[in-house]
């Protein structure tokens, strides 16, 4: 019982980098606020009623029998005034819930000096990051980074069905229709790492369609982009050497693009491989990102994502070391 | 009283016998294999002077289903198979919606045409595609010819309309040999 | 000329003598035949009423397996392709085969029993429309059988239902189980309307019409307005996967989110759909419990009729993510807090009613206090996600999923259960045991919030919906487990009521007519009625009917005995008018179902079905239809 209770009242400080009442930037901030007063407000409306209907139903009456208008005149007064009083609440809720969106509209309206284009496929993320210098560009998958406090641009669209990019620290969720790209912004007021998710039914992995944002201060964001932006090196190893050739040879190249490497890749079909390494996670935030959790992911996928478009691979040893190890090296 | 248990029992053994009548889709593809190195040549099912026996040869995990069909149908996209036989039209390559089928019908044919691929421009794709996508290739290649029945498939695709709605097809007689 | 057919008037015969003939002249044949061509709508309710729980109990069922596999990170029950069905399944099977038609039956047994008629508006159409219902149902569930159940959801958005991405005929079996429910709820909306417009029991005034019997007469209107939309875009669905049109395909000028526009603006209605009938419940349980005429009438009534109307202006709040211009989102924050202001009358004037009266507190008086105990928290957290910036963030989690639950649990489910306990002796003439009842509603009570207020907590906590599992590092697993442990006991207070139900009805029949004293006219019948309902049909002079005159002494006379008859009104104030024979038992309605649903499951397949199906349907159109000289 106790174990309950505790569980009830601490419950939403578990989960603090997926709350959405633990704001982390200002969109979020504003949402937040008005979460509360919502909530504060709704709850004492809600006792006050039950508290109304029980004294109604539990107090001592008088039997069937009517005692003339006066009473009638008093209880059409009471009703009147409890018609006003709600009138009044849901007019406060109305003015806040239209300030709110104000607030929210302006915040989107800020200049951004960074484009990142997103698109959702089933069921991963492929984020492009947009540069006037054509080679300062690049492709990642399912890791967005911001700058902390610097409002960026994100143009959203969908490959394939309806998805919706949520990351609730930062702001409120854009449903990616096919046929209704969004064109939204988004700024990070506090440094750290919060989930995002997949918040609209996309198919057999809806569940397993995360992303991480990354919030970072500007100079450590401008480290990240120009690294990301540097094709793949060819590995230094015999090791990585021949698990560069299995991959561009085999069927992993079919699909993955590594810039850089021999591998043929049409972009687009599975998430973008060249800075692999430099990932926290994988699989769309799935699996953590370590030597053990990528071998098995590469050996059977259906075993953590079933339904996804990627197939079992059976390796040998040799071969799967080799392959790791090349992955392995993409930083 | 006691029909209404009966009856509801009676529900109950219903489904339980429609339990195993399931239309089973795999969406969790079967295991495929990692090609390394090179393949030995496999020899074709193809005699000269007649037809092969049509549906000589269908491997344990070939399966003509609509969820197959649908996979194919993505897989025909991502693996750029429009970029030479267009949306079934052809074009570099032949046709695949007429009934002229060059090497064979059968999904054992078509798979070996894919995998190993065909004289005259045609890759051979078997370290290059995952053998799920090769089956599932061969499911739509066969729909694209009228040769699955058209309660399987869609009729048409989110895209721009490129040809006649698919289950709206008459069904077609495979003719082999080369284009006339 | 037969010399021997009698056509005997009321007026030539003794009381006991009308009564032994008239319950000849009303009652169906014997047997299966009589069963099944049966025209009665107590018996047609019944049927209703038996499928809609059988429903209820499949939908609970998956409801169950949905909370085991999410009881605990990473569980491996249930893979992602059955979970995505069962989720479906149990939003279909709970929203389209349990909650409407369950509503639809209570209104099609006593809508008639209130306004003082013997039958209601078109007998045979409302046999169809029970059949049609029981055959759709049944389809879905086959299909889900053999693993072909729907898959994309319950309000089943393109393009993942549409033809590339929802392969098989999954999404084509929805579709066509909507053309099933809509048909079988737009003929009982039909037969309602015109039951409460023209077979009144004559003096029956608009403003002496009992407020069940308005609820539901504006829940038919509500469905009239509604169901063309569904109508429309499950066929516009079909036709995308059936025959290549593009009505939901960009790439060909057509729109995904025209698919949420016409779906939702069936949607929201169809909550107050299942909703306003439970209100009618709730509030003929508190006039009773109340012993007094209910406060406030007029508020009540108006209220009603507009909840009604602004249900329709409320659509897009089930869009606020979807990018829509802002300024449109505001109007349906506007319009969605707004309809608060009718329930929330409602609910005072129940509280006025209640507020010096001598209640006697019995279970269905409790199910009414579960209903606030419940439905209020449901609807305002609904008020909080009216707020767009608020619904933005929670849409599409487990907050709406908790909600939704409370709003139908306690809105829609309490008062219905607190309405079997009020109408049980009069539908099977035996009582439902109080004690029984207790333990049911603290149960109910207990297992519906501990299952779903974590959910209103889990939304916040940034758990999406329609996940079929989640990692142990959300730190969502602990309000999973309480969750899925009252989604447990919820379920045992179910079987608690079905074992009330079963017990009750292997007794005796020992109910009177008017066991609570209750003042509105289904209890001037006996418990169960007559074939016939009323042996005379009563003169009304008071909304509280049986509190005015117990005995109805003031009454129509003047129809047949031996053949079928009823009495139609007019106008405002239900002046007698005419005479109108009552069509007799058929089979031409189950045959027309059968040709009906034969149409529509070949549909599925072949576009051709729906030429060569509609013959058949002709057919059983022209044999119900043919022209006979009695009906």
């Amino acid at each position: 019982m106790k174990f309950w209770a505790v569980a009830l009242v601490g419950a939403p400080a578990r989960s603090p980098d997926r709350s959405m009442f633990s704001p982390a930037g200002p969109a979020a901030e504003a949402i937040a606020r008005l979460g509360w007063w919502l909530t504060a407000v709704c709850l004492a409306v809600a006792v006050v009623s039950i508290c109304l209907f029980l004294m109604a139903l539990l107090r001592r009456g008088t039997a069937r029998g009517e005692d003339g208008g006066r009473k009638e005149r008093l209880k059409t007064r009471w009703v009147a005034l409890g018609l006003v009083v709600t009138v009044l609440i849901l007019s406060g809720f109305v003015s806040a819930s239209f300030l709110t969106d104000r607030t929210l509209s302006q915040l989107g309206q800020q200049a951004a000096a960074i484009d990142v284009e997103i698109i959702a496929h089933q069921w991963w993320w492929e984020i492009r990051y947009l540069d006037p210098t054509p080679s300062a560009g690049f492709v990642t998958a399912n890791e967005l980074h911001l700058p902390q406090g610097e409002p960026v641009s994100l143009r959203l669209s969908s490959d394939d069905v309806i998805h919706s990019l949520w990351i609730p620290n930062l702001d409120r969720k854009w449903d990616i229709i096919p046929g209704h790209p969004q064109s939204v912004e988004l700024t990070a007021r506090q440094v750290g790492l919060w989930h995002g998710r997949c918040a609209e039914f996309c198919g057999y992995q809806h569940a397993h369609m995360d992303f991480i944002a990354i919030v970072e201060p500007r100079a450590a964001f401008d480290r990240w982009r120009v690294r990301q932006a540097v094709a793949a090196q060819a590995p230094d190893s015999a090791l990585g050497r021949r698990g560069a050739a299995i991959f561009a040879q085999s069927f992993c190249g079919t699909c993955h693009v590594v810039r850089g490497s021999d591998a043929p890749g049409y972009s687009g079909t599975a998430p973008d491989l060249t800075h692999l390494a430099s990932r926290t996670t994988l699989a769309a935030g799935a699996l953590p990102n370590r030597r053990d959790t990528l071998a098995a992911w590469i050996a059977d996928p259906q075993h953590f994502k079933p339904g996804t478009k990627m197939t079992v691979n059976t390796l040998s040893p040799a071969d799967a070391s080799a392959l790791v190890s090349y992955l392995e090296s993409l930083q | 009283m006691a029909r209404l248990i009966i009856a509801l029992l009676a529900l109950v053994c219903i489904g339980l016998g429609l339990s195993l009548l399931r239309i089973e889709r795999d969406y969790r593809p079967p295991p495929g294999t990692l090609q390394t190195g090179a393949q030995s040549a496999s020899v074709s099912e193809l005699h000269p002077g007649g037809s092969t026996r049509e549906g000589a040869f269908a491997p344990p995990h070939y399966r003509e289903t609509a969820a197959t069909i649908s996979d194919g149908e993505s897989a025909y996209e991502n693996f750029n198979c429009s970029g030479c036989h267009h949306h079934g039209g052809g074009g570099i390559g032949p046709a695949l919606m007429d009934d002229t089928w060059m090497y064979g019908s059968s999904p054992n044919e078509i798979y070996k045409s894919i995998a190993e691929g065909r004289p005259n421009g045609m890759p051979a794709f078997h370290d290059k595609i995952p053998e799920t996508a090769l089956w599932n290739l061969v499911a739509y290649v066969r729909a694209l010819g009228a040769l699955v029945p058209s309660v399987k498939l869609p009729a048409r695709d989110d895209h721009l309309q490129s040809a006649p709605p698919l289950s709206l097809q008459d069904p077609v007689q495979p003719v082999t040999g080369r284009a006339p | 000329m037969n010399e021997t057919v009698k056509d005997r008037y009321d007026t030539d015969l003794s009381d006991h003598e009308i009564t032994v003939a008239l319950k000849k002249t009303w009652s169906d044949r014997p047997g299966l035949w009589g069963w099944l061509c049966s025209v009665d709508h107590k018996s047609i309710a019944r049927r209703y009423l038996i499928t809609a729980c059988v429903f209820l109990g499949l939908g609970g069922i998956l409801s169950l397996l949905i909370r085991i596999q999410l009881a605990a990170p990473d569980k491996a029950a249930l893979g992602p392709d059955a979970y995505n069905q069962i989720f479906t399944m149990h939003g279909t099977t709970m929203m389209f085969l349990f909650a409407v038609p369950v509503m639809e039956a209570i209104g099609v047994y006593i809508v008639p029993l209130m306004v003082g008629s013997r039958i209601i508006a078109f007998p045979r159409l409302n046999a169809f429309s029970y059949w049609v219902y029981l055959f759709g149902g049944t389809m879905v569930w086959v299909a889900f059988l053999l693993n072909v159940g729907p898959d994309a959801g319950w309000f089943s958005y393109v393009p993942l239902a549409g033809p590339e991405y929802g392969a098989g005929k999954r999404s084509d079996f929805w579709a066509q189980l909507i053309t099933f429910t809509e048909i079988s709820a737009l003929a009982v909306a039909v037969e309602i309307i015109v039951t409460v417009f023209k077979f009144r029991a004559p003096g029956m005034s608009l403003n002496r019409i009992p407020i069940f019997v308005w609820a539901m007469l504006v829940t038919s209107f509500c469905i009239i307005f509604a169901m063309p939309s569904i109508v429309v875009c499950s066929s516009m669905l079909i036709s995308d996967r059936l025959i290549g049109t593009h009505f939901f395909n960009p790439a060909e000028g057509g729109d995904a989110l025209l698919w949420q526009h016409l779906f939702w603006f069936f949607g929201h209605p169809e909550v107050y759909i299942i909703f306003l009938p439970a209100v009618g419940m709730a509030a003929t349980i508190v006039e009773n419990a109340a012993r007094r005429p209910i406060f406030g009438y007029p508020l009540i009534v108006l209220s009603l009729i507009s909840i009604g109307f602004l249900s329709f202006g409320l659509w897009v709040h089930h869009m606020f993510a979807a990018g829509l211009p802002r300024i449109g989102n505001s109007f349906f924050t506007a319009s969605s807090m707004a309809i608060t202001i009718p329930t929330g009358a409602q609910l005072f004037c129940w509280i006025a009613t209640l507020w010096d009266a001598k209640v006697r507190v019995s279970t269905s008086v409790l199910f009414v206090a579960g209903f606030f105990l419940i439905f209020v928290l449901g609807g305002l957290t609904g008020v909080m996600i009216a707020a767009v910036p608020f619904d933005q963030q929670v849409t599409d989690t487990y907050f709406i999923v908790g909600h939704i639950h409370y709003v139908l649990l306690g809105g829609a489910v309490a008062p219905l259960l607190g309405a079997v306990y009020h109408w049980f002796p009069k539908f099977t003439g035996r009582f439902l045991d109080e004690r029984l009842g207790r333990w049911h509603f603290w149960c109910y009570l207990l297992g519906t919030n501990l299952a779903f207020a974590p959910m209103l907590l889990l939304g916040v906590m940034g758990m999406t919906r329609r996940i079929y599992t989640y990692s142990k590092d959300t730190g969502w697993g602990d309000l999973n487990a309480l969750s899925s442990f009252g989604a447990g006991l919820l379920a045992f207070s179910f079987l608690l009521f079905a074992l009330n139900v079963l017990r009750s009805l292997r007794g005796r029949r020992s109910a009177p007519a008017n066991p609570w004293d209750a003042p509105t006219l289904e209890w001037a019948c006996e418990s169960p009625p007559e074939p016939h309902n009323f042996d005379f049909i009563p003169l009304v002079s008071s909304r509280v009917p049986l509190w005015q005159d117990r005995e109805l002494a003031r009454k129509v006379t003047g129809l047949h005995v031996d053949s079928k008859e009823v009495l139609i009104t007019r106008g405002s104030d239900a002046r007698a008018d005419l005479r109108e024979p009552v069509p007799a038992p058929s089979i031409w309605p189950f045959i027309a179902s059968i040709a009906t649903t034969v149409m529509l499951i070949g549909s599925i397949f072949k576009p051709s079905a729906l030429l060569w199906g509609s013959l058949p349907v002709g057919a059983a159109l022209i044999g119900w239809l043919y022209p006979r000289e009695r009906p």
